[in-house]
């Protein structure tokens, strides 16, 4: 296995397919080009709510008041646009970068309506790195027209180990802020992530939704919600081990995140569409024997 | 290892933007260290605030309820009270009691009650604070949500729909913390 020159002591960084940083970003593009195609409607209808509601965050911060709702409605249509053509991996050097202050700016303009949603830091910040990598070197109209099929290189195995850093560093604040909160390491005992969801569970009850089911039947087994606590601290402080150690516990660290996402949905219902697609860790894998399998057939 | 070759400044290229993205992201840790009252989140950079929190045993939620001519409040079908998603209007609704707008925020509600045909018998909205004890609401199963006690904030009528009768504040209060105080 090769090692990329001078970086070797950083992270166990190979040589990797040009086919597995293309996949990841047809993965990526696609997802973004679903996810805020069926947002479109509720997008249109957050930006004509009361201006009162409107509170800026990250590079929205430039602006004093909302843009004309019309002016929000354009430059969502310019990314979900931007998105296929990031997806397509065309001109990706101009639409790549393009693509990634796009969804930057209309995620942090969705998000400047109303409370700060989470769900979606992983998706720009994979965005951003695969905008500024060599992405579409493979899998693309471009790579397409060019008829060349490039070797393996350090280079794309360094966007995917950046792209598998981006949750590890995620989860890592989150560890970080659980054992942050006034009571310390006594999160590990259960008791503050049982009333997060009970918490949650009866806002959703008095805003006419529903407690999940799953939320009742655990609710009474302490014992669970400590197992559980003490298994999040481990995944999410040990991320960045994970992620340094080798990529056989790298990938068992982002199955491990994976279900715990979905542990989430059942308990909580809260949606985290981008982990829970399983794109958010899809950069562990060898993605492009999908391919493969897909040229046997 | 030797057969691999790099475009002149690739690999100094590669090392800035890792830098810079994983540097991006971990900067937001430092929030941990201010005081909690100048702690600032953003997006799409975030310290998770949400798991800062210190969880009682009891939780004070800000929502709103529909009164009928009866008096009796009614829970609103989450249609009417949510424009985006469930957190946004309460992250909404809270802003605007902490801002002085919650009666404006009433009246917005009550225009949209009157033009709901299933919402006939509704005649007055009125924002509430409820104090919830997780174990009462969770322990007892399904459909067992209740407020242990209730003060009300602000409160707009429906146009064109007879009001409750008027009671003192004291019997409100003790109406307020009765069982049937919210029907689900």
């Amino acid at each position: 296995m090769k090692r990329g020159p001078g970086l070797k002591h950083l992270a166990p960084v190979t040589s990797a397919p040009a086919a597995r940083l293309g996949m990841s970003r047809l993965l990526v593009g696609g997802f973004t080009l679903a996810y805020l195609g069926l947002q479109r409607k509720t997008l249109r209808r957050v930006v004509r709510t009361h201006t009162e509601h409107f509170a800026p965050v990250g590079p929205v911060k430039i602006l004093r008041r909302p843009m004309r709702p019309q002016t929000a409605d354009a430059l969502n249509d310019a990314t979900l646009v931007s998105a296929a053509l990031f997806t397509l991996g065309v001109g990706h050097r101009l639409t790549g970068p393009l693509h990634s202050a796009l969804l930057t700016w209309t995620t942090s303009y969705r998000n400047s309506w109303s409370m700060i949603y989470h769900t979606d830091n992983t998706l720009v910040a994979h965005t951003v790195v695969l905008a500024a990598s060599p992405a579409a070197d493979a899998l693309s109209l471009s790579a397409l027209r060019r008829g060349t099929k490039p070797a393996d290189h350090p280079r794309y195995a360094w966007a995917l180990q950046l792209m598998n850093a981006v949750p590890a560093v995620a989860y890592l604040l989150a560890g970080i802020a659980k054992l942050a909160q006034p009571r310390g390491w006594t999160w590990a005992r259960g008791d503050a992530m049982r009333r997060q969801v009970a918490i949650d569970g009866i806002r959703k009850e008095v805003y006419g939704s529903r407690v999940a089911p799953a939320a009742y039947a655990l609710y009474p087994h302490r014992r669970l919600w400590t197992a559980a606590a003490i298994g999040t601290l481990v995944l999410e402080l040990g991320a960045p081990v994970a992620l340094v150690l080798n990529r056989r516990l790298g990938r068992l660290w982002a199955l491990s995140m994976f279900g715990m996402h979905w542990g989430v949905e059942i308990v909580m219902g809260i949606h985290f569409p981008y982990q829970l697609s399983g794109i958010s860790f899809a950069a562990w894998f060898d993605l492009e024997r999908v391919l493969r399998i897909v040229r046997r057939r | 290892m030797n057969d691999v070759s790099w475009v002149p400044g690739e690999r100094r290229r590669i090392a800035t933007l890792g830098a810079a993205v994983l540097g991006a992201m971990l900067y937001p840790v430092l929030q941990n260290l201010r005081p909690r009252k100048e702690q600032v989140d953003g997006f799409p950079l975030s310290y998770y605030p949400m798991f800062r929190q210190l969880r009682k045993q009891t939780v004070r939620i800000i929502h709103v309820l529909g009164t009928d001519v009866a008096g009796d409040r009614h829970r609103l079908p989450t249609e009417i009270l949510v424009e985006d998603a469930i957190n946004t209007t309460r992250h909404q609704l809270n802003r605007a009691v902490r801002e002085g707008r919650a009666a404006e925020y009433a009246v917005t509600l009550a225009k949209k009650v009157a033009s709901a045909p299933a919402l006939g018998h509704i005649v007055r909205v009125d924002i509430v604070r409820g104090r919830f004890d997780l174990d009462v609401c969770l322990l007892a199963g399904p459909g067992q949500i209740r407020p242990t006690d209730i003060v009300e904030v602000a409160s707009a009528p429906v146009a064109d729909r007879p009001q409750p009768p008027v009671v003192e504040d004291d019997d409100a209060g003790d109406q307020a913390s009765s069982d049937s105080e919210v029907v689900s």
